[in-house]
């Protein structure tokens, strides 16, 4: 069984390589071609990822708030260091969903749940767990931007202020390591004691990343993160989520289709408090199994 | 995996271009078959489809697995649309090329005629033209694709010639008829090998320039 290594003792190298594109030269044909053809030849057929592990696994988990029932006996496998997908159309329990992960709808008072909820084996149900230590293991970024009323650096050193006992070089360097990875570090830089609500909307979210980061969880979620953005940030954080799905395991609760289609490995569909079909994101959005999946992804309704 | 589109797409053009060399190799070894009778050429393309076949599906699989995760738009959707048909032509390609192998190992059994020049014009010409269309897709050359498109009404022309060869020859020497009939199938084949680089070249011109010049 491998030990789930925290990403916050790890030896860090910085995740700043840009993404390998192999160029193809195929100014001279027949020579070209007939070496690409030799190449064809010569490699397998690339293997799928090895396998990979169970990060949330849900068994016949319900919720309600109060009376109503929000959720029902949802079952699922959340696959660790992938991105998984919670899309449906509004007031289909994927929020709900998403929150109960990291127990935030303790918040309110109605809300109960049953069946089972287990990151990496720990029951997150259980009376008996440090909610605290749960909400750092399992960070959340919301629709709206909401940094502290604080400079930039404090906002990202909240975290591990709280959590850790750390000295300030340590803490500087773990400033820094989050906001490179949360790909706003060179813009910062030179400013991480100004306040962060002087930060632009795009700038403000990958703050709120930088932030959840900063505590060393080992899974983020994600609510609608890009709702409130405009497009060209949108598409910052969509490339941000491909880089972090590395060493992260991330659950994004998206309206927008083409998004979830774009960002993720696994897609569960969620509608009126039931899942309704999950499976690889290329499946959903190919071959849908479910008659409602399909109506749905191809914008029939929602 | 969440789809990379840039990467995605350029694997999708190695892909094509794979698949066209395989196929390249398939009508330069039928062609040799026939004209310098290199049986173990004609051996080579009759042994099975399966990688063409393999690798059209792949490519199929890979143009409906862009389409579906990375909504491309533009010169993205058009080169995968020209793509996807590009990968079906070349499978018909490498069927003509089978059947030519096929009756150029007729042929050879027979021994009774020399091929008349045009049958072997056009097997040049068809050649010739494939090459022209594999480079036109690998540069994205629209000038060169024009010009494949414009080398197939000679290769009509020749196998007009074929066929008023046959007519003169079959009444003559009536022991021909079995290998003139393979001739004319096989004038078939390559006429049609010149269309599909015909085809190509369309799908090429609409992939740069968004025109679809098919039927004009």
């Amino acid at each position: 069984m491998t030990q789930m290594q925290s990403p916050l003792t790890a030896d860090i190298a910085l995740a700043a390589s840009p993404r390998r594109v192999p160029r193809i030269d195929v100014s001279n044909v027949t020579s070209r071609s007939l070496s690409l053809l030799a190449e064809h030849r010569e490699n397998a057929s690339p293997s799928d990822d090895a396998e990979t592990e169970t990060a949330v696994r849900v068994r016949g988990f319900s919720s309600w708030y109060g009376d109503f029932q929000a959720l029902h006996d949802i079952t699922v496998d959340i696959p660790q260091r992938q991105v998984t997908a919670l899309i449906g159309p509004s007031g289909c329990g994927k929020s709900t969903f998403l929150r109960w992960v990291n127990r935030m709808n303790d918040l309110v008072p109605s809300a109960r749940a049953s069946g089972t909820l287990d990151l990496h084996g720990m029951d997150v149900l259980a009376g008996t767990i440090d909610v605290v230590d749960l909400r750092r293991r399992v960070g959340m970024v919301f629709q709206k931007p909401n940094p502290f009323p604080k400079s930039i650096y404090d906002n990202v050193a909240f975290g591990p202020r709280l959590h850790l006992k750390i000295r300030k070089p340590v803490l500087d360097d773990l400033v820094e390591r989050s906001l490179r990875r949360a790909a706003l570090w060179d813009e910062v830089k030179d400013r991480l004691k100004d306040s962060a609500l002087g930060l632009s909307g795009g700038q403000q979210q990958r703050l709120c990343i930088a932030r959840a980061i900063a505590a060393g969880p080992e899974v983020l979620l994600m609510d609608e993160p890009c709702s409130a953005l405009d497009p060209k940030s949108t598409a910052r954080i969509e490339e941000l989520i491909a880089e972090l799905r590395d060493r992260y395991t991330i659950m994004i609760v998206t309206h927008n289709m083409q998004q979830a289609a774009r960002v993720s490995d696994l897609t569960a569909f969620f509608f009126e408090g039931w899942l309704v079909e999950s499976g690889s994101t290329e499946q959903i959005f190919t071959k849908p199994r479910n008659s409602q999946t399909e109506e749905y992804v191809s914008g029939r309704f929602g | 995996m969440p789809i990379d589109r840039p990467h995605e797409l350029i694997e999708l053009r190695r892909a094509i271009m794979t698949m066209g060399a395989a196929v390249e190799q398939r009508v330069n070894q039928a062609v040799a078959a026939l004209m310098e009778k290199d049986l173990d050429a004609a051996r080579q393309v009759r042994r099975s489809d399966d990688e063409i076949d393999r690798m059209e599906v792949e490519i199929e699989q890979a143009c409906l697995r862009i389409l579906a995760l990375s909504q491309p738009v533009a010169t993205d959707l058009r080169m995968v649309l020209a793509i996807m048909r590009i990968s079906g032509v070349l499978e018909r390609v490498a069927d003509m090329a089978r059947s030519i192998a096929k009756r150029a190992m007729d042929l050879h059994e027979l021994q009774s005629l020399d091929l008349p020049a045009s049958l072997v014009n056009m097997a040049a010409a068809s050649r010739s033209m494939f090459a022209d269309a594999m480079q036109a897709l690998a540069d994205r050359e629209v000038t060169l694709a024009r010009r494949v498109r414009d080398a197939d009404q000679r290769v009509d022309d020749l196998q007009k010639e074929v066929f008023a060869w046959a007519q003169m020859e079959i009444p003559r020497h009536v022991e021909w008829t079995a290998a003139a009939i393979d001739v004319l199938s096989v004038a078939r084949k390559l006429e049609r090998i010149a269309d599909l680089c015909t085809t190509i070249g369309e799908e090429i011109i609409f992939l740069v320039e968004g025109l679809v010049v098919r039927h004009t």
